[in-house]
């Protein structure tokens, strides 16, 4: 069935699976994004990725697959953060900080003990989209299904709690449960970007779709979309600029994504930057 | 207050005469060798007269080495530091070069050359292009060691320039230990001898081939491939951890295509993603070829050497070159 008769720069198998893949992370993590940028965690996805970072090494001193232990450790540490900042034991950036460096920390210690750093924990650090196989295709897209499931069955409750949270409890809303839920889908995101750019820069693909949308959208689902339009077309546009000239996939992604923060910034300045905070319908609709 | 100064310079004293093992009264000359090939060929020359260490144990991947306090010791202490200069193992090379003497860069004395300049297709290539894992490597501030790496260190895989290098290592450990000499010399010109013997049957075997491309994980087989008339194509550069890029790697596929290459070859101690993700793309075979950086647990395990693991390397070759 592969390699699809598309054109270049996607007309070999590699290229299409990377392309597959790149899609799926680029869809779905600003979608999680646009509800931790809304409560003001758009670092939560690094923290997290800094977690799994020692969850990938972990695995790898045990000789157990890495997804396995990175999306324990990546759920475990989310649920974490997010007990930490609701129980008010420390306020959301100091828990962070908490687990970015014990993540990176014990990350360093673990990969010490298996010897060195092989060079498979530096593709989890920074990605290897190059190198996705069909089975890790699989994996990405299922993750990247439950992701969609999860925000298209509760977006509006999610809303609610990360817009103002005790309002939402006022309104009988299950506030825990939902950032907890919104912790793990988090998790499950950083996990599935982790093989496409990288640990270190799977947050950007969370956060910078999201800043761009801020400034085309006017309505909390219209960023929804636009975030998810923007994330999948930086991926697709950054691998045809790797592969036209020579450069790192994973890192140039992320560069367009960039790039198309600062021309939506630029360009879409006309809309005020608080539109998202307008209701899931837009000011004029139903709320 | 007199009394503190005193009992501090007692104890700073004391501390001064403890550590800085030298060879001891019963003779032995305690070595340190950086990575495998150094701590094996040590080994055979050194025999009884010598302790060797080896500071990448097996089944590590001997470039990234980050020593451990008790290894920095060890590298102090020994009476001969057997390492590569040139950022093949930064660590060590900081370290070894604080030492007054006794350390002996193995590349300052043999005849070795620019990094892959030699290799044909590749005239100018950047093997560092897809180097930048290292520019946000935190956990390596200040560790530019692929930077300066503008010599090919993979010297051993050429047995006549591992034999060269015996000599080097006889001549350093017997100044350490005189009264060693005429064994380290014997045994020193028995594994040249063996080397000998490897060399002549790597030149039979690879002598009359279909074909003399090798599509490699990284470019470790410059010296090989000079040796035996072979053409290296590594995938990545001088060191393993470079990813290709999208265009390097479509590059490769037409390669292999053009010239009927049968196989692309990985190692041991590396992850085979890349050179799968090559080998299904051109739809080819995969094979190991190994740079011998380091011996796999297996091959520690099983008692295997420098040796035996060329041959196997020679058996996978013929193989993929259809050698007759």
């Amino acid at each position: 069935m592969l390699p699809l008769p598309l054109p270049w720069p996607f007309e070999r198998e590699y290229m299409q699976l990377a392309l597959l893949a790149g899609i799926v992370v680029g869809a779905t993590a600003p979608l999680i994004g646009t509800f931790l940028v809304q409560k003001r965690l758009a670092l939560m996805g690094d923290g997290i990725g800094h977690v799994a970072f020692a969850g990938v090494s972990a695995g790898l001193l045990a000789g157990v697959w890495p997804i396995w232990t990175a999306l324990a450790a990546a759920v475990g540490g989310a649920c974490a953060i997010e007990w930490l900042r609701s129980r008010g034991r420390a306020s959301g950036d100091l828990a962070l900080a908490l687990f970015f460096y014990s993540g990176i920390a014990g990350g360093v210690v673990l990969a010490g003990l298996a010897g060195s750093f092989d060079a498979g924990t530096l593709t989890y650090l920074f990605g290897s989209i190059l190198t996705v196989t069909r089975q890790d295709t699989v994996v990405i897209a299922l993750l990247g299904a439950l992701i969609i499931a999860g925000v298209a069955v509760g977006w509006r409750a999610l809303f609610s709690v990360v817009l103002d949270e005790e309002a939402a409890r006022v309104a009988g809303l299950p506030v825990d449960r939902l950032n907890l839920t919104l912790a793990g889908l988090a998790a499950v995101t950083v996990v599935a970007g982790m093989r496409i750019v990288g640990v270190l820069l799977v947050a950007a693909l969370m956060a910078l779709p999201v800043g761009a949308a801020q400034r085309m959208a006017s309505s909390f689902r219209g960023t929804l979309l636009w975030a998810s339009g923007i994330g999948a077309g930086s991926a697709l546009a950054g691998l045809v600029v790797a592969r036209r000239w020579a450069l790192a996939p994973g890192g140039t992604i992320v560069l367009v994504a960039a790039a198309a923060f600062v021309a939506c910034a630029l360009g879409g300045g006309r809309r005020r930057s608080g539109a998202a905070l307008m209701g899931p319908a837009g000011a004029h609709g139903p709320s | 207050m007199r009394r503190l100064v005193v009992g501090v310079t007692a104890l700073a004293a004391a501390l001064a005469g403890c550590g800085g093992g030298a060879a001891g009264g019963d003779g032995t000359v305690t070595v340190v060798a950086s990575f495998y090939p150094l701590a094996e060929a040590a080994a055979r020359v050194g025999g009884d007269d010598v302790e060797v260490t080896n500071l990448t144990p097996a089944g590590t991947e001997p470039h990234d080495l980050e020593l451990t306090p008790a290894q920095v010791d060890a590298v102090e202490d020994a009476d001969v530091v057997l390492y590569l200069g040139g950022g093949f193992q930064p660590a060590v090379e900081r370290v070894a070069e604080r030492r007054g003497g006794g350390a002996v860069d193995l590349l300052a004395e043999l005849p070795v050359e620019e990094g892959a300049a030699g290799d044909d297709e590749h005239a100018g290539d950047d093997e560092h292009a897809g180097d930048d894992e290292h520019a946000g490597d935190d956990e390596h501030a200040g560790d530019d060691e692929h930077a300066g790496e503008d010599v090919d260190p993979h010297f051993w895989l050429d047995p006549t320039l591992l034999a060269q290098a015996v000599g080097v290592i006889e001549r350093a450990l017997a100044e350490a230990e005189p009264s060693a000499r005429p064994g380290i010399e014997a045994r020193a010109e028995a594994y040249r001898t063996e080397l000998q013997r490897l060399d002549d049957e790597l030149r039979a075997g690879l002598a009359d081939c279909g074909r003399r491309d090798i599509v490699v994980s990284h470019a470790a087989f410059h010296y090989l491939a000079e040796r035996y008339e072979l053409a290296q194509v590594p995938i990545a550069g001088l060191s393993p951890e470079a990813e290709p890029d999208p265009a390097r790697l479509a590059e490769l596929t037409d390669l292999i295509g053009d010239r009927g290459v049968t196989t692309v070859f990985y190692e041991a101690l590396v992850s085979p993603a890349v050179a799968e993700t090559l080998a299904r793309e051109a739809g080819v075979a995969t094979a190991v070829l190994d740079p011998i950086e380091g011996l796999s647990r297996a091959d520690a395990d099983a008692g295997a050497d420098y040796g035996a693991v060329m041959r196997r390397n020679l058996a996978a070759l013929r193989e993929a070159l259809e050698c007759r």
